[in-house]
């Protein structure tokens, strides 16, 4: 159940990085197209980097699925495969303790952020922030469907 | 105290595999919230709330645009059937001496390089072509495997250039001017490299040599115009001052798509989504480090380790010379053990206030920190371009990184030549930017 929800999101996220992908090309080509046109758009510069917050941290949780994340194959293989086992299970308790704090933090910023506007859109800064405490949600949810399934090998 | 038990944990999760990105931002956010690292009156709350503040404005960066773009701009130009034609044009440039193909491949490299900004994506890119073309003509596996990975690392220092793009962000410095200053370096690089492949190749007789043709030279270089086009594109139009870097990814992300599409006929709509979602699955790896930095470099700032390692290297009174040789022989080890862009992030902060004490501009500073690191990405253990040209060989890492020794020795050299030779890196972008 929690290994399908995590699969089942994980496919959306993907669109929606495909989305998110797109969109930042055409609108940083319509920036430099308008601005040669002589009328350049305020907002552009704005959504984009706004977007690419949203690239990071969706963009995380598919690199944590696709288990595409740098890093090293670490030292525990060598101990044999029930300290292998503990490490990856300390690991991943660890990191759960992590996006789980982020979350919590991140939602309580959200609500509070809601009071602030974007400076070229005026749009409430909670849109943009929520993608934190989002993305830290989904972390969870596939940090638990790791730890509920069979151990998985973290790093290329 | 925090800080050497911050990075004792930042290596500790490394080594147990953690991943880099979680590795940096584990302890950091731990440390941070623990009680008594900050003044009784210091609310966790308020803690908590810095650390959401510091993971958004670690990317919320026009800048940092340009990272999944020219990662997409390169995937595209990878699909789209430029590798091959990069590498037939270089061996017609230079199939005639010996080694020819390995001399190819370098050239193809730094002609790529022009295009992708990322080492692993120029390694990949012509390392599937290159290595089996170079085993077929006699080169040793781990040699060919070796060259390829060699000529990857120039994608970082021959503009675009992701991490230059990092420390420009990180520093203000210009980064057009930092392009501009990594030109001249990454064109010495790859002739270093050609120098070990010719000399290799002669001393044991490796690959085969082909006929200089003109003719030759001509109908491959008319096959490969249109990839050619790509670097002239995004470097002219940055070096010109026509369009910003991000703005440049973002229009090779186009005109790759115009290759790739209508030229070599190469790649088919259907096969954007999931070029797209790839790109920005790579960039996300690079910038979910960056944000998870933000947070660390915070705690050691708050902590004033940048002065205290400042007031500890001016207390070695050593010349500029001496300094910068200490810090290029540091960045070199670290180089060895730590991936780029955590190295970038991490270190810049404090090397950045002491490059007056080494008679060093932050833009030579900033392309001898990345060509330094692009050494890294050759040497065993975490040398990324000798990983993928492993991946793609499927030869092991200890194998390829000793065939890379030579490569690594001449690398070092030509990064000498930069730090005490100021014109090979500031002479470009004065001349461009008067």
């Amino acid at each position: 159940m929690l290994q399908r929800l995590s699969q089942a999101i994980n496919a959306a996220i993907e669109k929606v990085l495909f989305v998110i992908g797109a969109a930042i090309c055409l609108i940083l080509f319509a920036q430099v197209v308008f601005r040669y046109a002589g009328a350049s758009l305020g907002w552009s510069e704005e959504v984009s980097r706004h977007l690419l917050v949203a690239i990071t941290f969706l963009g995380g949780t598919v690199a944590y699925k696709r288990a595409s994340f740098i890093g090293l194959k670490g030292f525990g293989h060598r101990l044999g495969p029930a300290i292998q086992r503990a490490i990856v299970v300390g690991l991943q308790v660890l990191t759960l303790a992590c996006f789980g704090l982020i979350a919590w933090f991140g939602a309580a910023y959200t609500v509070k952020a809601a009071e602030h506007t974007s400076s070229s859109l005026q749009i409430p800064m909670a849109i943009p922030f929520s993608v934190i405490p989002a993305a830290s949600v989904i972390f969870v949810l596939h940090v638990l469907a790791d730890i509920s399934g069979a151990p998985r090998r973290k790093t290329p | 105290m925090i800080v050497l038990l911050l990075f004792t944990c930042l290596f500790a999760l490394i080594a147990l595999g953690l991943p880099i990105a979680l590795s940096i931002g584990l302890p950091a956010i731990g440390f941070m919230l623990t009680p008594g690292v900050f003044p009784a009156g210091v609310q966790i709350s308020a803690l908590g709330q810095t650390i959401v503040q510091l993971l958004f404005a670690g990317v919320d960066s026009f800048d940092l645009l340009a990272i999944p773009l020219f990662m997409l701009a390169g995937a595209i130009m990878e699909t789209g059937g430029i590798s091959r034609q990069l590498i037939d044009f270089s061996d017609s440039l230079v199939g005639w001496v010996p080694g020819g193909l390995a001399c190819a491949v370098i050239v193809a490299s730094m002609f790529f390089a022009g295009i992708s900004g990322s080492a692993a994506a120029d390694t990949a890119a012509l390392g599937a072509i290159a290595i089996p073309a170079m085993i077929r003509q006699g080169y040793p596996p781990a040699f060919s495997a070796a060259v390829v990975a060699a000529g990857g690392s120039i994608g970082v220092i021959i503009p675009p250039s992701i991490p230059m793009v990092i420390f420009g962000f990180l520093t203000n410095v210009s980064i057009a001017k930092l392009f501009a200053g990594g030109m001249l370096v990454g064109v010495l690089f790859g002739l270093s490299f050609m120098a070990v492949a010719v000399w290799h190749a002669w001393r044991h007789g490796y690959g085969t040599r082909q006929v200089f043709s003109l003719r030759l030279v001509w109908a491959s270089f008319k096959e490969a115009i249109w990839s050619l086009g790509a670097p002239v594109i995004v470097l002219g139009g940055i070096l010109a001052g026509i369009v910003t870097v991000t703005e440049a990814a973002a229009l090779a992300v186009f005109y790759a798509l115009f290759v790739a599409m209508a030229v070599n006929r190469r790649l088919k709509w259907q096969d954007m989504p999931e070029l797209i979602i790839r790109s920005q699955i790579v960039a996300a790896t690079i910038l979910f480090i960056i944000a998870m930095a933000k947070v660390f470099t915070w705690l050691v700032a708050m902590k004033q380790t940048p002065m205290l390692v400042q007031s500890a290297i001016n207390s070695l009174a050593l010349p500029p010379w001496g300094l910068l040789l200490l810090v290029m022989a540091g960045l070199l080890v670290v180089g060895c053990i730590m991936e780029t862009t955590a190295a970038l992030i991490l270190l810049v902060p404090v090397l950045a206030a002491i490059t007056p004490q080494m008679g060093v501009d932050p833009i030579q500073f900033g392309v001898l920190m990345v060509v330094n690191l692009a050494v890294g990405m050759l040497t065993p253990p975490v040398g990324i371009c000798l990983f993928v040209s492993c991946g793609i060989s499927g030869l092991p890492l200890g194998q390829v990184g000793r065939a890379a020794m030579p490569l690594v020795a001449v690398a070092i050299a030509a990064l000498l030549i930069a730090c005490y030779w100021p014109p090979l890196t500031t002479w470009f972008p004065s001349l461009i930017y008067k």
